[in-house]
C-alpha cells in the first residue's frame, strides 16, 4: 500500500495534460517554480515538461537541503571526524558534498570515522552501542526532518545517553523562498509547494506567498499526476485571476500542520540569527540550532569548529542555479568539468539536486517517461 | 516488540536514495508497536523493514500505516482509512 501506483496512470495523465492549453493565453509566457528536488526528479523522470503548453516554464527551487549547505558546514564535519576522534553519523546523501577539506567520503578513506545513516535513530544506536566514543549526527534537512532529528535528541535526553550529540544544520522554507521572491532578478508566477514539509508546517504557512507577493501556491505531492493536477491548478488560478494557497496533495497534507512535530521541533531547537546558504548568501532566522535546554547534546557547544565561511567554487554556478535564473545545462562546467561521478556543485552531488536531475533525465541519459 | 534497534540493519540495500533532499517520504505498514517506547516496527511495500520513532503521530497500531520520512512518522492512516479509500 504505497498510495502512489494510482498516481501514475498514463491515461489520466495525458488527460490532464490535454486541459492545460485552454488554461493559458495566447502568447503569455508562465513561470513555476518547482521548490523540491523531488518535484523536479518526478517533472524529468515523468515527462511532465513535454506535456506542458508552449509559455509555461518550470523552474527549479531550493529545496534540496544538500544543495544549499555551504562548503564551510560540510568543512565544520569533516573537521570535527579528522581531529575530533568522532564517529560522524550522516545521510548518505552528505558523502560526496565537496568542502573546503574535501568531502566526508574522502575524509572516511583517509581513516576518520563516518558512518551513513537513514535517520537519526541509526545514529543514536550507533551512540548505544559505543559508549566509549563520542558520536555526533550530521543533522540536514527542512522542517520534513527535523522532527525526527528533535524526536532522536529528546530520546537520547531521556535514555541519558551522553556520548550522542548533533551538528544541527536544519534550515527553514520560508526564509529562502522569501528570498527568491524579493531578488530582483528573478520574475516568478506560482509555486508548486513542498507536499511533505507542509505535512509538519502546514499549508498555511505558506500563506505569506499570496499574502505579501500576490503569487499563488499549490501544495504538491509528488507523483507524476500530482504534480501535473498542481500545475494545472496553478493555471486555473491565474485564468481566473484568482491569488491563494491551495492543497493538490490533499491525503496528506492539511492546513495546520502537525501540531505534535512542531510542538517537539520548538521545545529542541531555536531560531539562528543568521545562516549561510549557498547561492542564497546569508538569511536572517533561516536555520535552527539545538536549544540551550538540550545544549549537553550540541555538538557546536561540545567541540571547537572552525566556523569558517568557504566562498564557492568560482566556476561554479550552483547558486544561479537554485535561484533558478540559469537552467542547469546553461551552467559552464555542467556535464563536463561537473558531472555526478564528478562534482563541482552541490546540486550535481545530491540525487536530487537540479543538475544531477537534468543529467540523469535530459542531457545526458535515457528517453523520459512519459505517463 | 522484539529488538528496535536492530531493525534498521537493511539500510544498505537503499544506498544512493537520497533521505532529506527530495522532501521523500514513503507510506509503511506497521507491523509491531512498542508504545511504551514510542516505535513501531514497520516495512514497506519492498519488504524492507525500518524502526520508525512514532512520537508525533501517536495512537499507532498494528495495521496502520505510517508516512515515514528519515525514521520518523509524520502522519497516521488506520487499516480502516485505508479499506474506505479502495471501496
Amino acid at each position: 500500500m504505497r498510495f502512489s501506483h494510482e498516481y501514475r496512470d498514463g491515461a489520466l495523465g495525458r488527460g490532464l495534460a490535454a486541459e492545460l492549453p485552454a488554461l493559458v493565453a495566447p502568447g503569455r509566457t508562465y513561470k513555476l517554480m518547482e521548490v523540491c528536488g523531488g518535484h523536479t526528479h518526478a517533472i524529468y523522470r515523468y515527462g511532465i515538461q513535454e506535456l506542458l503548453p508552449d509559455g509555461v516554464e518550470l523552474v527549479h527551487g531550493p529545496g534540496c537541503p544538500v544543495c544549499v549547505l555551504p562548503m564551510g558546514r560540510v568543512d565544520d564535519a569533516i573537521t570535527l571526524a579528522r581531529e575530533q576522534d568522532v564517529i560522524l553519523a550522516c545521510f548518505g546523501d552528505m558523502m560526496r558534498v565537496p568542502g573546503s577539506l574535501g568531502t566526508l567520503l574522502e575524509a572516511k578513506a583517509l581513516g576518520a570515522d563516518v558512518r551513513m545513516v537513514y535517520s537519526p535513530l541509526d545514529a543514536l544506536r550507533i551512540a548505544r552501542e559505543n559508549p566509549g566514543r563520542q558520536v555526533v549526527f550530521f543533522a540536514i534537512g527542512f522542517e520534513t526532518t527535523a522532527p525526527s532529528t528533535a524526536l532522536t535528541l529528546r530520546r537520547a535526553r531521556d535514555e541519558g545517553i551522553a556520548n550522542f550529540s548533533c551538528l544541527c544544520s536544519h534550515v527553514l522554507i520560508e526564509p529562502p523562498l522569501r528570498a527568491l521572491l524579493d531578488s530582483p532578478d528573478l520574475t516568478l508566477d506560482g509555486f508548486v509547494g513542498p507536499g511533505h514539509v507542509a505535512t509538519v508546517v502546514g499549508a498555511g504557512a505558506f500563506g505569506f506567498i499570496p499574502r505579501d507577493y500576490a503569487k499563488p501556491v499549490v501544495v504538491s505531492g509528488f507523483e507524476p499526476l500530482d504534480v501535473l493536477q498542481s500545475i494545472r491548478m496553478l493555471l486555473a488560478q491565474l485564468a481566473s485571476g484568482r491569488c491563494e494557497v491551495e492543497i493538490q496533495y490533499t491525503r496528506v497534507v492539511t492546513w495546520e500542520g502537525n501540531p505534535r512535530a512542531l510542538a517537539a521541533m520548538e521545545e529542541v531547537f531555536e531560531l539562528r540569527e543568521h545562516f549561510e546558504w549557498r547561492g542564497l548568501g546569508s538569511l536572517p532566522r533561516s536555520a535552527l540550532r539545538v536549544s540551550e535546554a538540550y545544549s549537553a547534546h550540541d555538538a557546536e557547544r561540545r567541540f571547537a569548529l572552525p566556523g569558517v565561511q568557504i566562498a564557492d567554487p568560482r566556476e561554479c554556478q550552483c547558486g544561479e542555479v537554485l535561484r533558478g535564473v540559469i537552467k542547469p545545462w546553461e551552467c559552464r562546467v555542467f556535464g563536463t568539468a561537473c558531472t555526478p561521478e564528478r562534482a563541482i556543485g552541490a546540486c550535481m552531488v545530491s540525487p536530487e539536486g537540479a543538475c544531477a536531475a537534468y543529467y540523469s533525465y535530459g542531457r545526458h541519459a535515457r528517453e523520459p517517461e512519459v505517463v | 516488540m522484539g529488538s528496535p534497534d536492530t531493525l534498521s540493519d537493511e539500510v544498505d540495500a537503499r544506498a544512493g536514495r537520497c533521505v532529506t533532499c527530495s522532501d521523500a517520504a514513503s507510506w509503511m505498514r506497521v507491523v509491531d508497536v512498542d508504545d511504551a517506547r514510542a516505535l513501531a516496527r514497520c516495512v514497506d511495500d519492498e519488504g524492507r523493514h525500518e524502526t520508525v520513532d512514532t512520537g508525533v503521530v501517536g495512537g499507532v497500531r498494528t495495521g496502520d500505516s505510517l508516512l515515514v520520512h528519515a525514521g520518523a512518522a509524520l502522519q497516521r492512516r488506520t487499516s480502516g482509512d485505508a479499506s474506505r479509500r479502495t471501496e
